[in-house]
């Protein structure tokens, strides 16, 4: 049961109401074709592009960890926390990472859902960013504590002889099955989607041992009737569940914050607020990623310049719904006469951290709004620059929110001001050096692009007459 | 493991039941190997235990602080024979159980890894010392010594303040055997100029008894009788009995008044209903423009009669002293002040003293004082001068800044033989390269030093003797109003240190009784015994006499009468200079710190990182600036700036200070030690440098200093920064009109966030038994921080150093915040754990590390506890203190033996905070249930209740209605901070009344 919609999508330009149909396949690709396209680079040695940037995540990674060693052996005092900022950069650095995480599900899931199917170019990747990103994330929460090594237990509900509980009220907590439910969740979609993908690149497999891994990771998949009939189902089911983690995850995330009394912190705004950045930054990270990824991997037929401007406007659109979530923040502070909220918006524009503040309104509500004209939207420069910008935006937008909330709140004589120290830098560096190698490893050891998806969606424009492949050994004869 | 062993070996053997039984049990005892985590310590229990020793149970001796002159009673806390804990002796009759940060703070000296453990010997010209023998030493300065006294020599002892009677009548004896002996005492927060003053003044050398508790107005200019001056803890205690308030009586209340004319913000200052700043040397201006008012224009029968007086007078007109000092509210402040003196007449009180008014007319500023107390009537009712009454000798304050100032010249005269140096550090505490001591101490051919530590001084010395620290040493000490106290040691010496007394006898040639602890004994059954032994019951012996004054700690001699008021000495009006407008240029104010004290115990690192109750600084000393001069002069905090007068010069930051007057700095005293110990030295600079010796007296303030900016800055390590309230709910005050007409009045918050009633879904908590709760008095509040020092002191609180402290991360448990109200002026809040009802910190634990328990206490489980610090954001008075590293494993040997053994030790990772002392709350409980009764009002006190002189902190049993804090909680001033947050805290305060109204009680 393959569902079928024209591959072609709509887009109204400024100057007419003519629709023109933007491709979302160019070129002149058979079947073949996309298995070659999409399988050659597993098969062959990494080139040295792939490993300068390999070696940098290492770097930087290791970085991270030589940091990080010392945090754990003398104290959580390397960092700039102190009273009353108890959370800082660590904390920015999860919501950060797992915010950035839902845009991967989003595409996998909920646009499966909307049957758009321009989807399968981008979501293999898309999803693979979201498992890596929600495992980067997962690293903050357990290392921000004072004594990680009880932590990773006394989080988990497990049972002992003492009869202790978690905390059940208690976000955090709330935080653990949430983000361990969408991290499993995200996993086995991701995995059970690639199946087919993986048995494509293990029929092609020459090599003994290779072939041997690539067969248990297949499952056993025969391409038969019956597989595709169960992976279809398992699919769509699986599409239903990820869908509402899209907007639950960050929604329960944003309860750390919104459920706690601190000004700035204590509104209902969060949830939607936060899911609606968490898109925004998200595929921001996509377009980044991808933008790299299509150029490397020669992926220009498939992932076009039509897929990345779609994706600019769901960034233009969230973007949007953040900027008036900022707005309307500013707004209900005044209306509430809550002193103590008038005073935490006042400050954080006008206090100590000003240029946090500015750079995160510039950034996430000033620049996007260049995507209104196509020209931006489909210039890849421009795209990839203002991408950057989204995130670097949204990351200030948690540091404001974590840290001008905390550092002036309710008495004043705890007032103090934060700043973070090499330590919280050097292991946010390592942890987008994890990062980069899991998804570096990804595009080394399996395919970029969900192939088997991309021939069911995009069968109208498959050559069926040998393709690329044909027509050069054609010309290599003649 | 067992299945790899037997696989692995026996896999091919066949297996006997035997064999398998063995190896079982060999690998059963392997793997506890494999799984022993942590080593073992072992705990030693005692073979033969001393009977009053019941391991758990602390025992308690009584005992004299030895910190300051003022020696205040104190019980010292022995758990398993080491002291851990020292807290002030109620039954003490002039200190009543108050107890300085100092004095609780001094359980840690006795532990200082940097005291001195045996004799040293040392040698001037290369500048070394090196370990001796006692019997060595004591050999070769004997044989010296001999030789001095076969020749007629001339030997000097120069010591602090001595207040035990028994040690000077052994240091006479001491100094019987040489020609030309004498005994030098200098304190340089001495009260010299007040002795002189009182001698030229009614004709006797004392320090007067002054009765704060009685005056309903009290002048003070200058003198911080709430923090640092004289035997401020006594004064607290009895000035803070005219501040108490009960509202149901409010209509008809009585607020005693303060006001404060100072060259510095100190904390008497800070908790004055009116205060002006003035410079250094303005006291003695104000003193006689209010004379004006009182002897001219009031025309006082007496005193307008002697014309010298009136001549001198009639040149302080007020409004000229008005005008030069720029106070605000001009000439009418000296018309309005005499008017209210002089109506509460024989009830007020004025006072000055204290290094930041000591300047070159000091002692005309002490005869102004006198004077105006005479006017007053006052003498003989607030101020009692009695020396002598009735046999009962009375403290006189014994330091002489002028002797010490002969003996320096004497000795750089060469004619010194001998100068034995005890408890003093005059390298330090002189201004070097002026005062000429080092010179004049290299003269000296023989110099010996005895003290805890190889200070500044002993550096100079031949022979440096460690003294026992006060907790090891016997003695007595000489109190005012007839009270004698005793000191006993609560511990064996941990060094091979020993007590001053017992080296002068071991050195005087046919002592009878070569032991310290016997001659006190027989020096009290000679002089003491005898005159109280008709007050004495059936068993009137020596031996139950001297145990029962042993167990109590103090004795009254006897009744005293009241107080006959001293004839004043026209003559001393000679002393008053004639009025001269002075407006130059900026003048230095030099003072101590209620922390620092005159820098004895720099080494100290609790004192050290007590904040400073009024600028919040830690760790170093700093000068302070007015705002308005700081801004002409385009200055910010901490910019280091140069401070020079004369030669002398030296680089420190800034700290802006409101209220000091714009043409006066000041720096704290203390800092800048160059021997103190690894915690001490170099902890900002010193400022005795500044001193001057003019006239042969010692001028502390008043020098005209210059400043210079070098374009550098120090950060500070300051823990609050913030100084506003910013207009919410968390300081109540109002003025006593106010009060009397509405004591439950509250102003300066913001309307919109104080509800009267706050709606709650769910029903409350029942609480049936007990149920904890503290009721802070923000009117007895002084600010002093023993409360602070206590608490560290009981609870294990580490100390984090100056780094630390800069990033906020100090860990006191109880803080005094402290707030500038533009309106009235300085406020202290001390804020801790306020238990919460509905904790904010409770919901958000994600392992449950922190949960309440049924008596109402918000418990804190450290083993549990993993370090989210979600609970410390949620606070919304962040009292919750996080270990950010392991500062427990500052307390190297010997240090550690101060930790309370019921008080859990926490490492890094782990949040902690005040736990309305559980241990106590615990303790007392067990007591109780033991011996079949019910826990009673008052048998609980937490450290900070134990501490504060004051008062201030009341704990108890909400639930029941007859407790003191069930009676304050329910007076109409008691308020909660923040209460709209709905976090029910269990701590009331009650709001600060000021007395601004002018008329006289």
């Amino acid at each position: 049961m393959m569902l079928m919609t024209t591959a072609e999508s709509l887009v109204i330009t400024s100057e007419a109401i003519a629709i023109q149909p933007v491709p979302m396949l160019t070129g002149v690709k058979s079947f073949g074709d996309i298995n070659d396209d999409v399988a050659k680079p597993l098969e062959s040695f990494p080139t040295w592009r792939w490993w300068a940037v390999f070696s940098m995540a290492i770097a930087a990674f290791v970085i991270g960890l030589a940091l990080a060693t010392k945090m754990f052996t003398t104290g959580m005092g390397v960092l700039g926390i102190n009273h009353p900022v108890g959370w800082g950069v660590f904390i920015v650095n999860f919501v950060f990472w797992v915010g950035i995480g839902h845009a991967g599900t989003l595409i996998s899931a909920i646009l499966f859902l909307f049957r758009q199917r321009w989807r399968t170019a981008i979501n293999r990747a898309a999803e693979a960013m979201t498992i890596f990103a929600v495992m980067t994330a997962l690293i903050f929460p357990v290392i921000h504590t004072g004594r990680p090594w009880y932590a990773v237990f006394w989080l988990l509900p497990l049972p002992n002889e003492r009869g202790l509980w978690v905390n059940f009220r208690s976000p955090l907590l709330w935080d653990v099955f949430a983000v361990g439910t969408y991290f499993t969740i995200s996993l086995v979609f991701w995995f059970v989607g690639m199946i087919p993908d993986i048995a494509s690149v293990r029929d092609r497999a020459k090599h003994k041992i290779r072939k041997f891994i690539y067969s248990v990771l297949s499952l056993g998949w025969n391409g038969s009737n019956k597989n595709w009939r169960h992976y279809e189902a398992a699919y769509l089911l699986l599409a239903g569940l990820s869908t509402p983690l899209v907007l639950s995850v960050h929604s329960i995330v944003s309860f750390d914050f919104a459920v706690s009394n601190v000004p700035g912190w204590h509104t209902t705004i969060f949830p939607p607020y936060f899911v609606a950045g968490a898109i925004f930054s998200g595929f921001a990270m996509v377009v980044t990623l991808l933008v790299i990824t299509r150029e490397v991997f020669n992926l220009k037929s498939y992932i076009t310049i039509g897929h990345l401007e779609k994706m600019n406007k769901v960034i233009m659109a969230t973007g949007l719904m953040v900027g008036y979530a900022y707005a309307c923040e500013f707004f209900i502070a005044w209306y509430s006469g809550n002193s103590f909220e008038r005073f935490t918006f006042i400050n954080r524009a006008f206090g100590p951290y000003w240029w946090a503040y500015w750079t995160m309104a510039t950034c996430n509500v000033l620049i996007p709004q260049v995507f209104w004209w196509k020209k931006a939207r489909t210039s890849l420069p421009v795209m990839f620059v203002i991408s950057l910008f989204v995130n670097v935006g949204m990351w200030f937008e948690r540091f404001v929110i974590t840290v001008t909330s905390l550092h002036r709140d309710f008495l004043p004589s705890s007032w103090k001001y934060y700043i973070p120290t090499i330590y919280d830098w050097g292991i946010t560096l390592g942890s987008f050096g994890w990062f980069f190698i899991w998804f570096l490893l990804f595009c080394r050891f399996l395919p970029i692009m969900a192939m088997a998806e991309v021939k069911g969606t995009m069968a109208s424009h498959v050559n069926t007459n040998g393709g690329e492949k044909m027509a050069r050994e054609a010309a290599g004869h003649a | 493991m067992q299945s790899e062993i037997i696989n692995g070996e026996f896999s091919r053997s066949e297996l006997l039941r035997r064999e398998f039984l063995t190896v079982m049990g060999a690998s059963i005892a392997m793997a506890g190997f494999a799984c022993a985590k942590r080593p073992v310590h072992k705990i030693i229990p005692y073979v033969i235990r001393p009977e009053e020793i019941i391991p758990g149970v602390p025992t308690w001796y009584a005992s004299t602080c030895r910190e300051c002159p003022a020696s205040c009673g104190v019980l010292i806390k022995n758990r398993e024979g080491r002291p851990i804990k020292i807290e002030g002796n109620p039954d003490h009759p002039l200190s009543k159980g108050a107890l300085c940060a100092r004095g609780q703070a001094s359980v840690l000296g006795l532990y200082d890894p940097d005291r001195l453990r045996f004799p040293l010997l040392r040698s001037r010209n290369e500048q070394q010392s090196h370990q001796a023998a006692w019997p060595d030493v004591d050999e070769k300065i004997q044989a010296k010594l001999g030789e001095i006294a076969n020749k007629g020599g001339r030997l000097k002892i120069l010591s602090g303040e001595i207040t035990s009677p028994s040690t000077k009548k052994l240091i006479k004896e001491f100094l019987a055997a040489f020609r030309n002996a004498a005994h030098v005492e200098y304190e340089p927060l001495g009260h010299d100029d007040i002795t002189e003053g009182q001698w030229l003044c009614y004709g006797n050398a004392v320090l007067p008894a002054y009765s704060f508790g009685t005056a309903q107005v009290v002048l003070s200019l200058g003198a911080d009788f709430l923090g640092t001056w004289s035997d401020s803890m006594e004064y607290a205690s009895d000035w803070v009995k005219g501040r108490k308030l009960d509202s149901t009586r409010a209509a008809s209340a009585h607020l005693s008044r303060l006001i404060c004319f100072e060259p510095v913000m100190s904390v008497t200052g800070a908790n004055a209903d009116e205060r002006y700043p003035i410079r250094p040397g303005d006291e003695i201006k104000v003193a006689l423009a209010v004379a004006y008012e009182l002897v001219i224009r009031k025309n006082h029968p007496l005193f307008s009669k002697n014309e010298k007086l009136v001549s001198v007078l009639k040149s302080y007109r007020p409004e000229l002293v008005a005008d030069e000092i720029g106070l605000r509210g001009g000439t009418g402040v000296f018309s309005a002040l005499a008017a209210e003196l002089w109506a509460a007449r024989g009830k007020s009180l004025v006072i000055a003293g204290g290094i930041q008014s000591r300047t070159k007319d000091s002692l005309s500023l002490q005869v102004a004082v006198n004077l105006l107390n005479s006017v007053l009537s006052n003498e003989g009712t607030v101020v009692d001068g009695r020396r002598k009454y009735k046999r009962r000798k009375y403290k006189t304050r014994s330091s002489n800044t002028t002797s010490l100032i002969n003996l320096i010249s004497e000795m750089k005269a060469g004619q010194v033989d001998a100068l034995i140096i005890y408890r003093s550090n005059p390298a330090y505490t002189l201004p070097q390269g002026v005062s000429g001591f080092d010179e004049a101490v290299s003269r000296v051919p023989l110099v010996i030093a005895v003290s805890e530590y190889e200070d500044e001084t002993a550096k100079l010395a031949d022979y440096v003797l460690p003294d026992h620290h006060y907790l090891e040493n016997w003695g007595d000490s000489s109190q005012g109003n007839g009270v004698l106290s005793l000191q006993q040691p609560a511990m064996a010496p941990l060094h091979s240190s020993r007590a001053f007394e017992d080296t002068l006898l071991t050195w005087i040639s046919g002592a009878k009784l070569n032991d310290w602890h016997h001659y006190l004994k027989a020096n009290w059954q000679e002089s003491v015994y005898a005159g109280q032994k008709a007050k004495l019951g059936a068993d009137n012996s020596f031996e139950r006499f001297w145990e029962n004054s042993l167990r109590k700690g103090a004795l009254t001699l006897g009744e005293l009468g009241a107080p006959q008021p001293r004839d004043f000495i026209f003559d001393s009006i000679k002393q008053l200079p004639h009025y001269s407008r002075v407006t130059d240029g900026m003048a230095l104010s030099l003072y101590a710190k209620v922390s620092m004290f005159d820098g004895r115990n720099a080494n100290n690192a609790w004192l050290q990182e007590l904040p400073d109750p009024v600028s919040s600084a830690t760790w170093d000393n700093y000068l302070n600036i007015a705002p308005l001069a700081a801004e002409k002069l385009g200055l910010s905090e901490n910019d280091v700036m140069e401070v020079s007068s004369g030669k002398v010069s030296a680089e420190l930051p800034i700290h802006i200070q409101p209220g000091m007057h714009p043409n006066a700095v000041s720096i704290a005293v203390g800092y800048g030690r160059r021997a103190a110990g690894k915690v001490g030295t170099l902890a900002g600079i010193d400022a005795y440098q500044f001193m001057k010796i003019e006239g042969g007296k010692l001028v502390c303030s008043g020098q005209r200093v210059s400043l210079r900016k070098t374009g550098r800055t120090y950060e500070l390590a300051r823990t609050q920064w913030h100084t506003s309230t910013e207009n919410r709910p968390v300081i109540n005050e109002i003025s006593f009109d106010e009060y009397k007409k509405n004591p439950a009045a509250a102003n300066h918050t913001d309307p919109h966030l104080r509800l009267d009633k706050i709606p709650t879904m769910w029903p409350a908590v029942e609480y049936k038994g007990h149920k904890w709760g503290m009721a802070i008095d923000l009117n007895a509040c002084i600010g002093c921080g023993a409360c602070a020092i206590g608490c560290q002191a009981e609870n294990n609180i580490p100390v984090v150093g100056r780094q630390q402290v800069r990033n906020n991360r100090h860990m006191h448990w109880i803080r005094i915040d402290r707030y500038y109200q533009e309106k009235s002026g300085v406020v202290f809040q001390p804020m801790l754990c306020q238990q919460c009802e509905n904790a904010p910190c409770e919901t958000v634990c994600p392992v449950q590390a922190t949960v309440h328990d049924d008596e109402g206490i918000n418990a804190q489980v450290y083993n549990r506890c993993v370090g989210t610090r979600y609970c410390q954001n949620n606070c919304p008075y962040k009292v919750r203190r996080f270990n950010f590293f392991d500062h427990w494993k500052s307390y190297g040997e010997p240090m550690n033996m101060v930790w309370n053994p019921d008080v859990t030790v926490r490492t890094r990772g782990i949040m902690e905070k005040c736990t309305f002392c559980i241990q106590r709350i615990r303790e007392a409980k067990e007591k109780a249930k033991d011996s079949g009764m019910k826990v009673k009002d008052g048998d609980i006190k937490p450290a900070c209740q134990q501490s504060c002189p004051t008062g201030a902190i009341v704990f108890g049993d909400l639930n029941d209605p007859n407790s003191m804090v069930s009676k304050l909680v329910s007076d109409a001033r008691a308020y909660r901070v923040l209460e709209m947050l709905n976090a029910k805290p269990s701590i009331s305060y009650l709001t600060k009344v000021r007395n601004k109204s002018r008329a006289g009680g």
